[in-house]
Formats: structure tokens, C-alpha cells, sequence
């Protein structure tokens, strides 16, 4: 078999072979392998297919012209013709020109605020939901609430009266003639039993206010909204002011 | 290119040197196709592409009293179009996000290709009247960016924009022995990668089983 007989051809050969940089004696030696290889011979075909494929690809349409404006002296480097490296000055000049290592973490930072300002204000309408559908508005369950904690109020010293009566047999079975015992009693439990008694009327915390907060207008959905709002047309807007930079 | 040509090319780039835009700008619009296809190729964005071409031509401008008169001004101006899109590759490459955009582009750029050309057409002693279908042209476009950037480089220059391989050598600041090396290395990673996708060529694109 002559096939295997010799050395197979390596590709830079077989490459050089078909762009003819060989020189006379190599290309024969080449042709000679090639008429005896079958193998050679189909990875010569398969590069010089994958060649006749890289140049049938079409030129791409030019998106624009590169055209420089008229008054661009300004650009120009007065600098002594004698710059042998024009390539590495040229990637500083560029990097220096168009800030895209500044563009990337502000097209990230902007897009994150759009997406807190997006969470805030889908929060504050999840939390707006319960109150909707019972048919009143945020700024009045907070009124809805006083009232609604004052039945509490009056349940806890009903209870608190309960108590006070249950432990009265008690302090006066334990110390005959000692009514004072009883005024203590009451204020250790009234805290306990008011707060299981706000739990079924305070189910939205955010109906709550706590005003010492630094940030109050988080607390309350409409201020969530407003301040998801405002995030997410900041992060828009960053969105936008660096694609235009990019385009152009 | 022609005698005249040549002429007319030195004397826009000696006033262009005397800081003459028009001039510059007649460069410009002989060259930008050119460097807009290799940047392009290398970068596989369009957008990205005519950023770094943009960029490219106003590097030349200011840098144009460093060309040696009598070298190759293509050489020289697609070497700093080459080595500005290496420098976007790299920079972009640590976001492997931005490869979801490419596919996108791919469609809108070659709409002009004919399809049905394509199936009827080709057999392998006419390559060079191929019309690649997009699909076609989104593989081999994805598969040269899969190539090591030196290697795209010289296949680039040498197999889709026709330079000679001294072209080459003087574009990417290498010997000639290098550029046979890159070309050929390119080209068999370029042909490995299409075998491997084999399944989405027309089959008269399908490349026989490989060699290993």
C-alpha cells in the first residue's frame, strides 16, 4: 500500500499548497503525497471548501458612512512624524475618546435601579391589594385602624377586669384586708393581651406608621410607589443616555 | 489596484498629512468598506463594528503624519482597525452576555442574499459562485469568532478581504512564516468547527469526516 507509505502532509502544507507559497520542489513532493493519499487528498478538499466558503461571504452593508466632519483639525496630533508604534498610541486615544469602560458599569448600575424602582413599585401595589379589594383606600385604613384597635382596647380591659377578678379571689383569700395587689396586676397584662388583641386588626403593617424612621415615605405604599417610580425613570433614563452614547 | 489609483492615493495621503480632511475623507470612502468588513468579521456586531470603525479612521486622522509614505496605506489602516477590534474582543469577551445581541444582528445584516440560489447551485468546481444562505453565513460568521484572535486576524485579511500573504505579514507586524502558520492553523480549526456542525450545511457544503 503506497497510501501510508510516506509522511502525511501537515496542514500548513496542504494550506500553503492551495494559496500556491510553496516553493517549486515542496509542491512537487506535495503532489507526489497527494497522488497516493486519499487521506491528503480529502483534507486538501475540505480546506480549500472551507477557503471557497470564508470568500463567498457577502461584504456586510455599510452601516453609515465613516466620513469625518470638516472642522476636525482640532484632532490633529502636532506631534514629530517620527511615532514608529501608531497602533498602541491609537487604542489609547480610542479608549480615551469613547468612555466604554465607564459606559458598561453605568448601563449595569442603571439598569439595577430600574429594577429596584420596578420591585418597589410592584411591592406597593401587592401591598395596596388587600386594601382594594375590601373596598378602601391606603390613607383611610390607617383611620379604619384607631377604631378598629379601640374595640381591642376595651376587649383588653374586659379581659384585664376578668383577670383582676379571677386573681382578686386569690390576693384577697392570700392576704385578707390588702386591696392594693390588684392596680399592680393590671398593668403587667394589659401589654400582653392588647398586643394579641392588635394581631387580627393590624394585619398590614404598613397601615401602622412608625414616623421615627429616616425614610417614612418607604412605610407607606404610596410612598413606595413614589419612590419606585422615580428609580425606575432614573434607571430608564440611564438606560437611555447610554445607548445613545453608544449609537452615537 | 491600478497605477492611477496608486498615484491618486499618495497624493490624499500627502494632503491629508498636510492636514487637508477632504482629502482624508476621499481616503476614507476608498477604504471603509474594507475596514468596515474586517472589523466586522472580527467582532460579529454590527453596532459594535461601526463604533470601532468610526474610531479607527479618526485614530488614522490624527496619527496619519506617522504613515510612512511608499508602505501600504491599507496595511496600515487595517492594521489599526484590527488591533482596536482585538482590544474591543478582549474587553468584551469577560461579558459573555453580549453573545445573545450577535445572533440577533445576524439576520438583519445580509438580507440580500439569495436563498434559493443556494440549493440548486454548487458543485465543488464553482465554489466562488456560492450565495451562502444565512443560516450558512451565521456559522461560519460563529465560527470564526471562535477562532484565537491571531488566527482570525490572518484568515480574515487573507481569506474574505483577498490580501496577499506579505499583505498580511505587514498588516499584523509578523513574518511570512507566521502568517502561513495562522492561516493555515485558522483555517483548520474554521473547517473542524464546521464539520462539528455539520448537521445545519446544505449538503453540498458538507465537508467529508475529518482527517483525525
Amino acid at each position: 500500500m503506497t497510501q501510508q507509505s510516506d509522511r502525511h502532509l501537515t496542514t500548513e502544507q496542504l494550506s500553503a499548497l492551495l494559496d500556491e507559497q510553496l516553493s517549486d520542489e515542496e509542491r512537487a513532493a506535495c503532489e507526489t503525497h497527494l497522488r497516493g493519499c486519499r487521506q491528503c487528498r480529502s483534507a486538501l478538499a475540505d480546506l480549500r471548501q472551507t477557503v471557497a466558503l470564508l470568500r463567498a461571504l457577502p461584504e456586510p452593508t455599510l452601516p453609515r458612512s465613516f466620513t469625518l466632519p470638516g472642522n476636525l483639525t482640532y484632532l490633529r496630533e502636532r506631534s514629530k512624524p517620527s511615532v514608529e508604534t501608531p497602533v498602541l498610541t491609537t487604542t489609547t486615544i480610542a479608549q480615551q475618546r469613547r468612555p466604554t469602560p465607564l459606559k458598561r458599569p453605568l448601563r449595569i448600575l442603571s439598569t439595577l435601579v430600574a429594577v429596584i424602582g420596578l420591585f418597589f413599585l410592584v411591592s406597593s401595589v401587592i401591598t395596596m391589594l388587600p386594601h382594594a379589594t375590601s373596598g378602601s383606600a391606603p390613607s383611610s385604613t390607617s383611620n379604619t385602624a384607631a377604631p378598629a384597635s379601640a374595640p381591642g382596647h376595651t376587649g383588653t380591659f374586659a379581659a384585664q377586669q376578668k383577670t383582676g377578678v379571677a386573681e382578686n379571689p386569690h390576693a384577697t383569700s392570700a392576704t385578707p384586708g390588702h386591696p392594693t395587689p390588684t392596680p399592680s396586676v393590671s398593668p403587667t397584662t394589659t401589654p400582653t393581651t392588647s398586643e394579641n388583641e392588635h394581631k387580627p386588626s393590624g394585619a398590614s403593617p404598613p397601615a401602622l406608621p412608625p414616623p421615627a424612621l429616616p425614610l417614612p415615605s418607604l412605610s407607606t405604599p404610596l410612598g413606595l410607589q413614589e419612590v419606585g417610580f422615580t428609580l425606575l425613570i432614573l434607571g430608564i433614563l440611564g438606560l437611555i443616555f447610554t445607548r445613545r452614547r453608544r449609537s452615537a | 489596484m491600478g497605477e492611477i489609483v496608486r498615484e491618486n492615493e499618495d497624493q490624499l495621503i500627502a494632503r491629508s498629512q498636510q492636514g487637508d480632511v477632504d482629502a482624508f475623507n476621499a481616503l476614507i470612502l476608498l477604504y471603509q468598506a474594507a475596514t468596515y468588513s474586517v472589523v466586522y468579521r472580527m467582532v460579529g456586531e454590527a453596532e459594535a463594528a461601526a463604533d470601532i470603525t468610526q474610531d479607527a479612521f479618526i485614530a488614522a486622522y490624527r496619527h496619519i503624519e506617522s504613515f510612512r509614505v511608499g508602505s501600504s496605506f491599507r496595511a496600515w489602516l487595517l492594521r489599526i482597525a484590527s488591533n482596536l477590534a482585538c482590544d474591543h474582543w478582549r474587553r468584551t469577551q469577560r461579558h459573555p452576555l453580549e453573545s445573545l445581541d450577535q445572533l440577533g444582528d445576524e439576520d438583519e445584516l445580509h438580507s440580500a442574499s439569495d436563498l434559493s440560489a443556494l440549493i440548486e447551485q454548487g458543485e465543488e468546481h464553482n465554489p466562488e459562485a456560492y450565495a451562502l444562505n444565512q443560516e450558512l453565513q451565521a456559522l461560519i460568521q460563529q465560527g470564526l469568532q471562535e477562532l484565537p484572535l491571531d488566527q482570525r486576524v490572518a484568515v480574515i485579511l487573507c481569506d474574505i478581504q483577498g490580501l496577499s500573504y506579505d499583505e498580511v505579514a505587514a498588516t499584523t507586524q509578523t513574518t511570512l512564516g507566521t502568517v502561513r502558520s495562522r492561516i493555515a492553523r485558522g483555517r483548520k480549526r474554521l473547517r473542524d468547527y464546521l464539520s462539528r456542525h455539520k448537521e445545519l450545511l446544505p449538503r453540498q457544503y458538507r465537508l467529508p469526516t475529518n482527517r483525525e
